[in-house]
């Protein structure tokens, strides 16, 4: 039959044309995505900052609240966790401490950024919170503010950030 | 003309406009993502700047400074802080000014925002359409804005949010469009408003 080689080329065209349209598609929609998730990272490390310098203005433990200073330091140290209280009135009593938030990002009413504080004693040389311990004293406490959020889901991220304070006193 | 012609000839029509449509929906994309950068990028530099100086209000080299703030509503600050970290304090205001619209571009909703140091004044015109400044004492209780002058000294924690779009609309097919907006938000805890 006379022209069907060019039915045959022309859809041939639409075939290869069709899966250019998919690559292009797929890379409008992955830049999409990158563009809210960066948004997002930004919107979660601000949210977790913002924990960690509320949390340095506090003093370092319960017992040294109000400039006192424990006889015996570190063993005079509080357990670290949430005061009694539910107050956060030093630096951990932050750990527990759990949040949501809603941003100019998302929908109001969606709290769309869930926050989670831990604090624990940790020792040198490593610091790491899996080895650390809320009951024994030492003269370092670590918080690591983990936020989590669908925006940041795609690649199953979290956003995590930590602090490591040490006590001092100065002698007079 | 024969009918294999004829029908290739409608299919590469059909080709054609998926070709131009798809060429509009990539130039589209392609303006959004540019469009989005710059705001970002203007969001950082306000960013930047008020990260550098919000930390440092009371702040001074060798001596603190009582009662730093001395104004305090929701869209402006004023207080004192060793900014240069030169030994002397300065006044540092934040002002986002409604009744100053930007006269660039076609948002109508942008309006500029002015640092101040020490009289010397910075009006920031990249897009502002919200500065809103919230205060807390140290309960994390908020104080109502505007802080009367026997509360400023309760305050501890400053939450600024800031919203700034694009000048120009991202125009859509079929007409109309939408203007780009990226949110930041940020709590302060200057350390020398603890106690």
């Amino acid at each position: 039959m006379v022209g069907i080689s060019e039915v045959i080329q022309t859809l041939g065209a639409m075939i290869i044309f069709s899966l250019i349209l998919l690559t292009a598609n797929r890379m409008i929609q992955t830049n999409t995505l990158k563009e809210v998730e960066s948004e997002a990272e930004g919107i979660a490390i601000e949210l977790a900052q913002s924990i960690i310098e509320e949390a340095q203005t506090k003093p370092f433990d319960a017992n040294t609240v109000n400039g006192n200073i424990p006889s015996q330091i570190p063993q005079g140290f509080s357990s670290a966790g949430p005061g009694s209280t539910g107050d956060r009135n030093d630096f951990d009593d932050y750990d527990g401490y759990t949040d949501s938030f809603d941003t100019e990002l998302t929908d109001p009413g969606t709290f769309a950024f869930n926050v989670n504080v831990q604090v624990s004693y940790v020792s040198p040389p490593n610091y790491d919170m899996a080895s650390g311990s809320k009951t024994v004293p030492t003269m370092f406490k670590k918080m690591v503010v983990t936020v989590t959020s669908d925006y940041l889901r795609n690649n199953n991220q979290d956003i995590r950030l930590s602090y490591l304070r040490r006590y001092y006193k100065r002698d007079n | 003309m024969n009918t294999g012609i004829i029908t290739s000839f409608v299919v590469s029509g059909i080709l054609l406009l998926a070709i131009l449509a798809m060429n509009l929906n990539i130039s589209q994309s392609s303006s959004e993502l540019t469009m989005r950068q710059v705001n970002q990028q203007n969001v950082n530099t306000v960013a930047e700047l008020l990260s550098y100086d919000f930390p440092k209000i009371g702040y001074k080299q060798l001596s603190a400074i009582n009662n730093p703030i001395s104004v305090a509503t929701a869209n402006r600050i004023r207080f004192q802080a060793d900014i240069d970290n030169n030994g002397s304090a300065g006044v540092v205001e934040w002002f986002y000014d409604t009744s100053s619209p930007v006269n660039k571009g076609s948002n109508p909703d942008d309006y500029i925002l002015y640092r101040t140091v020490d009289g010397n004044q910075m009006a920031l015109t990249f897009g502002v359409t919200s500065f809103n400044l919230s205060y807390f004492d140290e309960d994390r209780n908020a104080i109502t804005a505007p802080v009367s002058s026997s509360n400023l000294d309760d305050i501890r924690f400053i939450q600024v949010n800031l919203t700034m779009e694009t000048r120009e609309l991202l125009g859509q097919r079929g007409g109309g469009g939408e203007y780009i907006t990226s949110p930041w938000q940020k709590t302060f805890a200057p350390k020398n408003l603890s106690n």
